[in-house]
């Protein structure tokens, strides 16, 4: 009995620990999620615009590796992926109306912790970018 | 002794849960034990048989996802849907100007693999860019 109730506790530790986390992106990367991971900008510009912003805001703070189209929303969804700071990015661009885009971005790190403060940065240099 | 055992097990047990790599997320998660996707070559470029891959995928399913994997050195296009609730994920690699790789996957909602719409899908592609 002893044994089993020890077992389930180490279960019920380790559990969490070997989970994954949805991205911005739709997609699961491993992770445990214990914090805010991600950051939400709203700006009055079309899709396009803010999705070139972000593109240049990334390949500029690390790398991009990869863009996506997503096809199941209603709304306009592209997606960017790649690296930041060390991090893993992520970076959600939607169309909520035609002339306002939400912007996402999410990092985590190499130990599949949340790196909110590089998402932060991220979404900072998107929001030059624009204003340039 | 008896509890060593039981961490030992629980240990092997939950390192197997977690996430899976597919073939268009070559950075994530475990690559399982076995081959599950299948491969397909095409004597073409690869923007024809992405456009093939997408309506081999819409035939039998739909498409949710397509996109760009501009870290390699080769064109890489991604196409991910759904066929018959299984999740297919689709990689595109042009390795030659008139050559190109397609790596199928289909996985199930429980992790599991389908070979057999594997191979059906990588037939299609072929079918459609006929």
């Amino acid at each position: 009995m002893k044994n089993g109730v020890f077992a389930l506790f180490v279960a019920a530790a380790l559990l969490p620990l070997t989970g994954c986390v949805n991205t911005v992106s739709e997609q699961k990367t491993p992770g445990v999620k214990l914090s805010t991971d991600r950051v939400e900008n709203h700006y009055e510009v079309p899709l396009n615009q803010a999705l070139e912003a972000a593109k240049k805001a990334l390949k500029n703070f690390g790398a991009l590796t990869r863009e996506s189209t997503l096809l199941e929303s209603t709304n306009q969804v592209r997606a960017l992926e790649g690296m930041a700071n060390g991090r893993n990015v992520w970076v959600r661009v939607e169309a909520l109306e035609p002339r306002l885009t939400a912007v996402t971005v999410q990092a985590r790190g190499t130990w599949a912790g949340s790196d909110v403060q590089t998402a932060h940065e991220l979404a900072t240099r998107i929001a030059l970018e624009l204003s340039k | 002794m008896k509890n060593l055992k039981s961490l030992l097990l629980l240990t092997a047990l939950v390192s197997m849960v977690g996430c899976v790599n597919t073939v268009t997320r070559n950075d994530q998660g475990i690559m399982p034990a076995y081959q599950d996707w299948q491969e397909g070559r095409y004597p073409q470029p690869i923007e024809p048989v992405f456009e093939a891959a997408k309506r081999a995928i819409n035939s039998f399913g739909n498409t949710t996802r397509e996109g760009t994997d501009v870290s390699g050195a080769n064109p890489v296009r991604l196409v991910e849907g759904w066929i018959n609730q299984r999740a297919i994920y689709v990689r595109l690699e042009q390795v030659q100007p008139q050559e190109t790789v397609a790596r199928v996957q289909v996985r199930t909602r429980w992790g599991g693999t389908d070979l057999s719409t594997a191979r059906e899908v990588v037939e299609r592609i072929a079918v459609e860019l006929q």
